[in-house]
């Protein structure tokens, strides 16, 4: 079978996105010169891309499960539960940091896997485990989390405050993963994987793949992103609560479709999810910025996303052609 | 935190037992004067039997909202309690409205002794609620109210009032100083309208210029990415106030970010740990705190009343409509500043 070249296939869309991305930029500059003075700051680049750390880690996981022609609707859920499971293991039960960390990774893992093992091997369709899934953890976080868990050890909080080059660690640590990710999706056998059973499940599954065993895999994954999300989002605010989650995963899996992504499976890329938080944060911020009116906010944005992707959808047609 | 929930809880006990004592207390003194011909009056006042299967439900949407669940529900089952009635609690765990109005129909249908409803919704309520009142089961609203239903009674908090207080304590924090405040919260929420303008009664009348308010979803998440935008594009704010639970950490944690705790006056409703620890770090100025238990345990005496209140206006309040509560129960609020924030750790 014909090795998928991810890093090609999605090329176009990618190159798309950040030229849409790169023409808003100048349009803001050219339409709003005073407002322009307060968004072309570094300051304000930081504050930008340390707000989207969390989806970020998220969209890359979902990015993976999407691959696989899955999605995951847990993942806000778990990453919630993930950050007051940790941080009630290290503020109540006194576990020393690195520990309580582990056993938060440990536990978001198995999260990914029951939703795995669920749509994968007991066949139950991807929506209904994952909504199912996201009511389990997110009562248990709630549970206990109450209103949220403070005061967490200031060792823990530094791992989510330190900063390098005026950049606070969970940007690096996006970074990293994203460079990761990249490598992986476009230089290792393992990964490639994903696509063969995302694009045709069938011929994988002929030609030697366990898709079962390898949608598990993406799940258990998308787990330990969501966890790391959690307990790295309750470093930055050396604060667990029980409600961080809420909502993101529909901001993770709107970034990939938007980065290239398809859900149909088969199709997207680690910087392609990463350009799309980064698209969708940064017209947030320019509408802040402007200080649009609310209810504005989400029709432009809403407006902006249908064109992004309506745009692409038609310069691919006409590529095919 | 155990500790914070004890405390309250303690406090309920200790009100509703200090209620009691000085209800006696009153009577008792009151004896001494009484004129011989009422004597018997005090023994129509009792509190008719207990009935176990006498049940009263709690609905809100979010029904699991840790607010909620801390708050809300243990002054519920600590009235009860003390009623010897029977609660229980319904309502989707989401924000769905939908499936709010379905419960209350639902909950209507089997015809519990009473209901207390959280208004999240001021228009999609008010059919099932005029509902449930013409099937002729008492309906009141608490927390957030439904004004134009025929609700008979609402127990909670006057937002106007929080958002006054806030803007005063923003205004005191600045001493004199002049500039523009941000505002966040639910923006599309009657309470939170409510609030924004008893805010800008109070800050507008010393000077200060309000922002349009801005949209946080009720998540600290988007609190702080909010914020983090306003603090970049308004150069001369100098406050910042928020009208939900989630705002006060969000916006803390956006000023902290960009190294402006203690230059930028910050306000927010609620004190939760979060922001407690906020308050206690200089960075929040003031956290308006809501009597939370006093909504459900008031609001099922309210109910209890109702069904059991021995107070007659006329020969016939209930053809006349009369009830024996009152149609609004103002609940207050509780200002915690950087001073007094070690007395609620």
């Amino acid at each position: 079978m014909k090795t998928p070249r991810p890093h090609r296939l999605a090329l176009s869309r990618e190159v798309g996105l950040l030229l849409l991305l790169l023409l808003t930029i100048v349009t803001f500059r050219i339409l709003f010169p005073v407002s322009w003075e307060n968004f072309a700051t570094f300051s304000n680049f930081a504050s930008v891309v340390r707000n989207l750390t969390f989806e970020g880690i998220l969209a890359l996981g979902m990015m993976l499960i999407l691959v696989t022609g899955n999605f995951d609707l847990s993942v806000g859920a778990t990453a919630s539960l993930i950050g007051v499971v940790t941080g009630w293991l290290m503020k109540h039960a006194g576990w020393p940091v690195p520990l309580a960390i582990l056993a938060g990774l440990i536990l978001a893992a198995g999260c990914g896997f029951s939703n795995g093992f669920m749509v994968a091997r007991v066949r139950v369709n991807a929506l209904i485990t994952t909504l199912g899934t996201m009511g389990v953890f997110s009562g248990i976080a709630l549970l206990v989390g109450g209103p949220g868990i403070s005061f967490l050890p200031p060792d823990f909080a530094r791992l989510g405050q330190a900063q390098w080059l005026g950049l606070q660690a969970p940007v690096w640590l996006l970074g990293g993963l994203g460079v990761l990710a990249h490598y992986g999706f476009t230089h290792t056998r393992f990964f490639r994987q994903f696509y063969y059973i995302g694009s045709n499940p069938k011929a994988a599954r002929l030609s030697g793949l366990s898709v079962e065993r390898l949608q598990i895999m993406a799940f258990t994954l998308m787990g330990l992103l969501a966890g790391l999300a959690g307990i790295v989002y309750a470093a930055r605010v050396a604060t667990a609560s029980s409600t961080v989650g809420v909502g993101k995963e529909l901001a993770a899996i709107t970034a990939c479709i938007l980065g290239g992504a398809s859900l149909q499976g088969g199709r997207g890329t680690a910087w392609g999810a990463l350009l799309g938080v980064l698209f969708v944060a940064t017209i947030q911020n320019m509408l802040l910025i402007k200080q649009v009116r609310p209810e504005w906010q989400g029709i432009i944005l809403g407006l902006v996303l249908v064109f992004a992707v309506g745009l692409d959808s038609v310069l691919n047609r006409r590529q095919a052609a | 935190m155990p500790h914070s929930t004890l405390t309250r809880r303690d406090l309920l006990r200790i009100a509703s037992l200090g209620s009691g004592a000085l209800a006696l207390g009153a009577l008792a003194g009151c004896e001494k004067r009484v004129d011989p011909t009422r004597a018997t009056q005090p023994a129509s006042r009792k509190r008719p039997p207990t009935n176990p299967d006498e049940e009263y439900v709690w609905l809100s949407a979010a029904a699991n909202l840790p607010l909620f669940t801390q708050h809300d529900h243990p002054a519920l089952r600590l009235a009860a309690e003390e009623l010897g009635v029977k609660v229980s609690i319904a309502g989707p765990n989401t924000v769905d409205i939908v499936g709010l109005v379905s419960a209350v129909e639902q909950t209507a249908a089997r015809k519990p002794a009473g209901m207390m409803i959280v208004g999240w919704d001021p228009s999609a309520l008010v059919p099932p609620i005029n509902a449930a009142i013409a099937a002729g089961i008492p309906v009141i609203c608490v927390d957030a109210d439904v004004s134009s239903s025929q609700r008979i009674s609402f127990v909670g908090t006057d937002w106007y009032e929080i958002g006054i207080r806030q803007a005063e304590a923003m205004v005191r924090a600045l001493g004199g100083r002049r500039g523009k405040v941000g505002l966040l919260g639910l923006i599309e929420q009657e309470i939170d309208q409510r609030a924004f303008a008893g805010f800008r009664s109070v800050a507008e009348r010393a000077g200060l210029v309000c922002l349009e308010p801005q949209q946080d979803k009720a998540s600290t998440a988007e609190a702080t990415r909010v914020t983090a935008g306003i603090l970049q594009s308004v150069p001369d704010l100098v406050g910042l106030a928020g009208f939900d639970a989630e705002s006060g950490p969000g916006m803390a944690q956006a000023v902290k970010e960009a190294g402006k705790g203690g230059k930028i006056v910050v306000t927010c409703v609620e004190a939760e740990e979060p922001h407690l620890r906020f308050l206690q770090e200089g960075i929040l100025t003031a956290c308006v705190g809501q009597k939370r238990e006093l909504f459900t345990y008031l609001g099922l005496h309210v109910l209890y009343d109702l069904n059991h209140s021995q107070l007659r206006f006329t020969k016939n309040d209930r053809a006349l409509g009369i009830r024996p509560v009152a149609a609004n129960y103002n609940t207050g609020t509780y200002t915690v500043t950087q001073e007094t924030v070690g007395l609620f750790l």
